[in-house]
């Protein structure tokens, strides 16, 4: 998986999820993922697909299960990126981890569902059960010393095979220290980071998310890209 | 070390890189100025938006390919099916318990349901086995209910309880109204208390009477059926509980 999530053309594994305009780029990955689960969405047209609020609204008062497998659907990629950068991993090892979270993270949503509110965003509800999970994860790693090790693997080439090498070596360097700097932040600063990063969520869904004020939120964040931006002196020309 | 200005600066354009919203005009307007101004917050404003790119890519790259997504949905979907299967299953399994408890007491009361099973037992057949104080009073009121006389009230009650003894010793002992009422009987009521109807009754009753290896026995054969009822059910009950 970690080869295949590295080597994968940035923009054809994850663009979907990922395009110019946020939204725009949800309610695709929604329409592709309704085709695949439910025949009766197969015409759904893009606009015409289901609000992430509506999904979980029906989720948590009917338990249903096939509008939950579309929000796994939109979700999962994110998730999972979120897993992985908190997590700090390098090696296959670890990233089969961050799958591990994510999907420990989906279930348990799942069975916490009646703890969402109709009518709130559903985003900081879902990341909040991912962040705690990856929380949880380091908490208990943080036990097992032996764990650690994972973190020192370097992480697979992230440029593409087939540019500059001069580049691709920079590139790889430069994502290195990167991941070093995100690793040596204090996890709360780490989360508010990413949730900010990996889905732009606002300071206000991030206060959410993490359950901290937002003032808090704020100042994590400030923070932590002040010290990513010390720390990555020389690369960030 | 940075002004305390430039701090304030710095900060100001994190935020305006978070979002075109996040500063009012007058902070833009404020913010504008002191770039022109700065240059060391202009070259951090180029480092943040650089960062920015980076840690967008460097996350983008973290994501899983798309294509393992529904494998990904399944296995979820999968979880949160056996969980809710077990959960029927537990609720099940709980109410057959339930059901089944209010039949068969639990293991750690069954020494207690024993016990008052066999006391139970021994109490219905100890009349049985103690033809003078049980069976034999019993006997000899019946034979006294079958005579032809039926006995003013205090009389009919007291009379079972009183000892096959001869008539006149019995009005001698019996309270003064009973005596009383025994002596306004007619003749034919003081058959009842002729010693040979009694002799006869108590007779009666030892014939009928159990001996006591015969008690013994049906008490342990009692115990005995409890015994294997209690572990054949139990044993079901494990069987259920393993299959289910």
């Amino acid at each position: 998986v970690s080869e295949a999530a590295a080597l994968f053309p940035a923009g054809v594994g994850s663009g979907i999820l990922r395009g110019g305009s946020n939204s725009g780029a949800r309610a695709g990955a929604a329409g592709r993922t309704e085709a695949m689960h439910s025949r009766r969405e197969m015409s759904a047209d893009d606009d015409h697909a289901p609000t992430d609020e509506a999904l979980a609204e029906r989720v948590r008062r009917d338990g249903d299960a096939a509008a939950f497998g579309l929000l796994v659907g939109r979700y999962r990629a994110r998730v999972v990126a979120l897993s992985r950068r908190m997590l700090s991993s390098g090696g296959a090892a670890a990233n089969d981890d961050a799958e591990d979270v994510a999907q420990e993270a989906f279930v348990a949503a799942y069975h916490k569902r009646a703890t969402y509110r109709g009518g709130t965003p559903f985003r900081p509800w879902l990341y909040r059960i991912a962040v705690n999970r990856c929380l949880d994860r380091l908490r208990a790693r943080g036990r097992q010393p032996g764990m650690h090790s994972v973190d020192d693997l370097p992480e697979p080439a992230a440029s593409e095979p087939d540019s500059d090498p001069l580049d691709a070596l920079l590139a790889d360097e430069c994502e290195e220290r990167l991941r070093e700097a995100v690793a040596a932040l204090p996890p709360k600063h780490r989360a508010v980071f990413l949730l900010r990063h990996v889905d732009d969520l606002s300071y206000e869904e991030i206060a959410a998310a993490t359950d901290l004020p937002m003032g808090t939120v704020k100042t994590h964040l400030f923070r932590a890209r002040a010290r990513l931006r010390r720390e990555l002196t020389g690369y960030l020309d | 070390m940075t002004p305390p200005h430039c701090e304030h600066a710095e900060e100001q354009i994190q935020r305006a890189l978070d979002g075109p919203d996040e500063l009012s005009a007058d902070e833009r307007r404020a913010l504008d100025a002191h770039l022109d101004a700065c240059a060391a917050c202009r070259r951090a404003q180029g480092e943040y938006r650089r960062l920015r790119a980076m840690t967008d890519d460097w996350l983008r790259r973290a994501q899983p390919p798309a294509a393992s997504t529904p494998e990904f949905t399944a296995a979820v979907l999968a979880c949160v099916a056996a969980a809710a299967a077990d959960a029927t299953d537990a609720a099940e399994v709980a109410g057959r318990r339930r059901r089944a408890a209010a039949v068969v007491p639990s293991p750690r009361r069954l020494p207690a349901v024993f016990a008052a099973v066999l006391v139970l037992v021994a109490a219905a057949l100890w009349p049985f086995v103690a033809p003078s104080g049980g069976l034999g009073r019993v006997a000899s009121a019946v034979a006294a209910r079958t005579a032809p006389v039926a006995l003013p009230g205090r009389v009919a009650a007291v009379r079972p309880l009183l000892p096959p003894v001869p008539r006149a010793e019995a009005l001698r002992e019996a309270p003064t109204d009973v005596a009383e009422s025994l002596r306004a009987l007619s003749g034919d009521a003081r058959r009842v208390w002729d010693d040979d109807v009694l002799r006869a009754a108590a007779d009666a009753a030892r014939a009928t009477a159990l001996p006591l290896p015969v008690f013994w026995a049906v008490l342990a054969a009692t115990a005995a059926l409890l015994n294997a009822g209690f572990f054949v059910r139990a044993a079901r009950q494990n069987q259920r509980g393993l299959a289910g």
